[in-house]
């Protein structure tokens, strides 16, 4: 089943494509990293898929094909926002009563376990939390709704690097002992790989790359060599990005197939970090290397 | 940092009926996110009621000295008293700042009720926690609506029943011509309209808000547009009361008023209770006729009418136009279409609330902040 699948995706404000044509499809059981630049259009795409937005053209569906905002996705697919916006001028006791309150489905032995062991007073209003206790909560009230589907718009971009372990590790806990999916936007490359298993990448309203982070960087090399064999070298990969540096050149390079690399060129690994800023750096590059199983069976999508 | 043991999604509590939240429980909700105008709702009540109750406690003063000097008899015990009672009341209908605090009311609870309802949670952001829940915006905003309208429904009715049993005695002591229940100020702040222009007013401050999404700027359009509102019903009145209104040449005024009359009828110049609301001359050959002209015949009718003895004579005014084959017309509500009128003009108050509720589900389904 995939967890997200969208076709030909486009919203536009007043004109201004914030994402188009955008298709892809994320399985479950995933980890799946949301990244791009600013403006790359990371929040407009959940916003879509939890249903926050309309889109303007295309459609995009959760959980095996159920429309993004209809009531059976609702329940089943949990949202926390960037910001973590909640009601600050009630306490966190009364939050969770609305949470509780707004969903057929709340654990609320949960909500309040996860709270006492992150030392969150029940009796606190929500406006004298620290931003990492604000996160937390938001946290806490998504996977208390016990969600097949968690979404997380740039849930660390706040907060310190103690409070984005936390945070992560929470995360981390949760799918380990639930099985959910989750899908996370975030600007911090750097700790992707070690939380996530899939990788989104989104540049200028579209989507750039997509696949498992593991196929991803296997199918991606750093070829250094002389910039005299250069050109004829270029032709035989597909160049994501290049460097020259006097009579050295540098390759980020794909590799589609087995491939035996031309003397006096070093291949090396390459981290995800590099291949995520190569890129950014060439947006008209693109990847869609993963499995990206749309659904070929359009009846059986229910919108 | 320590990690909860979490029971596996197997356990996760199934619903297969696909049964949904109770509306109870939105209810409890909305309470907690709507406290502060409910504070609001609760306060402008309690204000307005202690106004009303020591307000209506001295009109009542007023009238009991005034029975007790006779001043309802034949001959008065102390003239001196009904006059003191006639001038002081002569000034409490259309001058009272309760009147105008009652027709504000509707005004307060669009303002501080309805207009921050959604652009509070656009502005702050908390839609994006409140829209992704299990219930769905279009439910959470149709059972808060319900919710604060249930509240303030019988508090508006309350308040239009206070107001209405508070002026009965001024009229009754005062020339009933000068003011009624019919005239815009108490047509609008009756027990049934109050509640009505205060729903309407709740759901234009609720649309407003979730179209310009910014609180103050909702509040302040709010004002203008229900102040405008409210504006407009008092100016259009005479026009909506000429809805369904009755024709008559048969009765004898002895003013002649042309054109909108809004004027209560009384002591003979028209049906008891009733509302005067239209006069105009037609002349020979059933032509209404035009503003100069008519005027010239009032004016002859009106030296006729009243006679050089001082008394009136409604006889000679009636030969003089029929021997010139020119009639007086006039049209009048009955004192009976009084609540049909009320039933009327609130259901099609309701009506275009119903629309701005629609106007509203519909602004939030297809909103991209």
């Amino acid at each position: 089943m995939n967890v997200v699948e969208s076709f030909g995706l486009g919203v536009s404000y007043r004109g201004t494509w914030a994402l188009r044509d955008c298709t892809l499809a994320v399985p479950e059981g995933h980890i799946v990293a949301l990244v791009g630049s600013n403006g790359a259009g990371k929040t407009t795409l959940l916003h879509c898929a939890v249903g926050l937005v309309t889109p303007t053209v295309g459609g995009i569906t959760v959980l095996g094909g159920i429309g993004a905002g209809l009531p059976d996705a609702l329940e089943r697919v949990a949202f926390v926002a960037q910001e973590a916006p909640l009601y600050r001028h009630i306490t966190v006791r009364a939050m969770l009563t609305v949470a509780a309150n707004l969903n057929q489905h709340f654990d609320r032995v949960l909500a309040e376990s996860r709270l006492a062991s992150l030392d969150i007073p029940l009796n606190r209003r929500i406006g004298r939390l620290s931003g990492g206790q604000q996160a937390q909560l938001s946290l806490a009230l998504a996977l208390a709704r016990r969600p097949e589907l968690l979404v997380l718009d740039e849930p660390l971009a706040r907060l310190d690097p103690l409070a984005r372990h936390e945070v992560m590790a929470v995360v981390m806990s949760a799918v380990a002992e639930e099985g959910l999916s989750v899908i996370f936007s975030s600007h911090v490359v750097s700790e992707l790989e070690r939380v996530a298993d899939y990788l989104i990448l989104m540049s200028h309203g579209r989507v750039q790359m997509v696949g498992l982070i593991d196929d991803l960087l296997s199918e991606h090399v750093v070829l250094s060599g002389p910039t005299d064999e250069a050109r004829s070298v270029a032709t035989l990969f597909t160049v994501v990005e290049s460097k020259h540096a006097g009579r050295q050149t540098q390759f980020v390079a794909r590799i589609d197939r087995p491939t035996e690399f031309p003397s006096g060129w070093l291949a090396e690994s390459i981290s995800l970090d590099e291949l995520v800023l190569a890129y950014l750096r060439e947006p008209s590059a693109s990847a869609m290397t993963g499995p990206l199983a749309v659904s070929a069976n359009r009846a059986e999508v229910k919108w | 940092m320590t990690t909860t043991a979490v029971p596996s999604l197997a356990l996760r509590d199934e619903n297969p009926s696909g049964e949904r939240v109770l509306w109870v429980r939105l209810m409890r909700v909305a309470l907690i996110q709507h406290r502060a105008a409910l504070v609001t709702i609760f306060a402008a009540f309690v204000v307005l009621v202690m106004a009303l109750v020591i307000g209506r406690d001295a009109v009542s003063a007023s009238y009991a000295s005034y029975l007790a000097a006779g001043c309802t008899l034949a001959h008065p015990i102390d003239l001196q008293v009904c006059a003191d009672t006639a001038n002081k009341f002569a000034d409490i209908p259309s001058f009272t700042p309760l009147v105008i605090a009652l027709r504000l009311f509707p005004l307060i609870i669009g303002a501080f009720v309805g207009a921050p309802l959604v652009a509070r949670e656009m502005e702050s952001g908390t839609y994006r926690f409140a829209w992704t829940q299990g219930v769905g915006r279009t439910r959470l905003l149709l059972v808060t609506l319900a919710m604060l309208a249930l509240v303030v429904t019988p508090v508006a009715v309350v308040l239009g029943f206070l107001l209405g049993g508070w002026y009965i005695h001024p009229y009754s002591v005062i020339n009933i011509a000068v003011g009624s229940h019919w005239q815009s100020g108490l047509f609008t702040t009756t027990w049934w309209m109050t509640p009505v222009l205060t729903l309407f007013a709740l759901a234009l401050g609720t649309f407003v808000g979730a179209v310009v999404k910014r609180t103050v700027a909702a509040i302040a359009t709010t004002v203008v547009v229900v102040g405008g509102v409210l504006v407009a019903v008092s100016q259009f009145l005479p026009r909506i009361l000429d809805i369904g209104a009755v024709a008559s040449s048969r009765l004898m005024l002895s003013y002649f008023p042309l054109g909108a009359i809004d004027a209560v009828a009384s002591g003979g110049v028209g049906p008891s209770g009733s509302l005067l609301v239209n006069g105009w001359f037609v002349g020979p050959g059933g032509h209404v006729l035009a503003n100069r002209v008519a005027n010239r015949v009032r004016e002859h009718v009106i030296g006729l009418y009243q006679s050089k003895s001082g008394a009136n004579d409604p006889g000679a005014a009636k030969r003089w136009l029929a021997l010139h084959h020119y009639t007086y017309w006039f049209t009048y509500q009955p004192a009976d279409h009084f609540w049909i009128l009320q039933a009327i003009v609130g259901l099609v108050v309701l009506a275009f609330a119903a629309l701005l509720v629609f106007g509203t589900v519909r602004s939030i389904k297809h909103s991209r902040s």
